[in-house]
């Protein structure tokens, strides 16, 4: 230790009441970075809340897990309208006109899909009777009317496609195959074994 | 032991387990007395910052070299201040060796002048010495340490040690004098 002079102990003594910054909690942010980045600690976080086992990336996995199963619920649901009934409202009776017939009044159509001879979630190829045709517009001696919707949900059950009798007009067909050839001559009947 | 030793010992304990609850504390206990060590050997308050950031940092990771049995907590926490000071200081200016002296002229301070400036006024007169000129002033008239000491800490000879002080002493009472006379 060596001997001060009087003017370096008044000097040691005025420095000893230096006005300190006000900057403890920005030199502690600074502090803790580096700690973070050379000596990481297992403590988490500051405040835990009481009882929660996780830290943060448990819960950006939860919310990734919840995410990824919302759109596979939806994706399932989109493809599996055909058979649920979940998009028919009560205003839309599952009625489906014959294209062509006698009451040419389009069906109300689906939502989503204007214009489609469509029972929410069916769709109908026009080269095709229509499901669920009324009796008077098919054959008589078909055998399963659909039932109508009386209520939001539609009955899943679809009566098999019923081919009308070609001799009668009331459905007006495209013509097919070879003129002069009568729908008979269309019949195989096997007379031989074909041979290799 | 009193409480706030045993609270101290409980500290370096977490802080040894690098127990981030424990170093704040610890910082947030010794943050004045660092700063205002740290202030002596900056040009501003950024620079006190800088210091006392890395400092702070050392201290964390040498905690685990404390003794308590050699000395108190807070002059080890100085002594690497210091050091950080010092290399803060070496890092704007190279210490160089061109001038030596074998004794240190006194030049007449005015202590009644320095009695009546404030510490940051006084603050201000050394931070216009030369960066070298500026370290050897402190760590002779402010911390204590003798011109062998200084040397070693500096890595020059005793002679460039006492010329820097002698400069120093000069440029403090040229300062002192043009104040005295406004």
């Amino acid at each position: 230790m060596n001997n001060k002079a009087q003017y370096e102990l008044t000097i040691t003594e005025k420095l000893e009441q230096l006005s300190v910054p006000d900057k403890i909690d920005a030199i502690w942010a600074r502090i803790e970075a580096t700690l973070d980045l050379d000596m990481p600690t297992d403590d988490g976080p500051k405040d835990p809340p009481a009882g929660s086992p996780a830290g943060p990336g448990f819960w950006f996995g939860a919310i990734f897990l919840i995410v990824l199963l919302s759109v596979i619920y939806f994706v399932n649901k989109r493809t599996d309208l055909p058979e649920s009934s979940q998009n028919t409202s009560p205003e839309t009776p599952a009625v489906i006109q014959a294209p062509g017939a006698k009451n040419d009044k389009p069906p109300p159509t689906a939502p989503g899909k204007p214009g489609s001879q469509n029972v929410p979630g069916i769709r109908i190829d026009s080269a095709f009777p229509p499901l669920g045709a009324t009796n008077s517009e098919l054959d008589p001696g078909a055998e399963l009317p659909l039932p109508q919707a009386d209520s939001a949900i539609v009955s899943p059950t679809i009566a098999a496609p019923v081919i009308p009798n070609p001799s009668q007009d009331t459905i007006p067909k495209k013509s097919r195959g070879v003129k002069g050839i009568k729908d008979g001559d269309y019949r195989i009947e096997p007379t031989k074994k074909d041979g290799p | 032991m009193t409480t706030t030793d045993f609270d101290i010992d409980e500290l370096v304990e977490g802080c040894r387990n690098n127990q981030r609850r424990a170093q704040e504390q610890l910082y947030r206990q010794f943050y004045r007395f660092a700063m205002t060590v740290a202030l002596r050997y900056s040009r501003d308050e950024s620079d006190a910052a800088d210091i006392l950031s890395h400092a702070f940092v050392k201290v964390f990771k040498s905690i685990h070299t404390y003794d308590s049995s050699k000395g108190a907590l807070q002059t080890w926490i100085k002594r690497i201040v210091v050091n950080e000071g010092l290399d803060h200081i070496k890092s704007r200016e190279r210490f160089s060796q061109n001038v030596e002296l074998e004794t240190v002229p006194e030049p007449v301070i005015s202590n009644a002048v320095l009695e009546q400036l404030g510490a940051d006024e006084i603050m201000k007169l050394i931070h216009k010495l030369p960066p070298a000129t500026h370290a050897v002033f402190i760590l002779y008239a402010v911390e204590g340490y003798t011109h062998k000491q200084i040397a070693i800490k500096l890595n020059i000879s005793e002679g460039t040690s006492k010329w820097h002080l002698s400069e120093a002493r000069k440029s403090l009472q040229q300062q002192i004098s043009i104040i005295n006379k406004g």
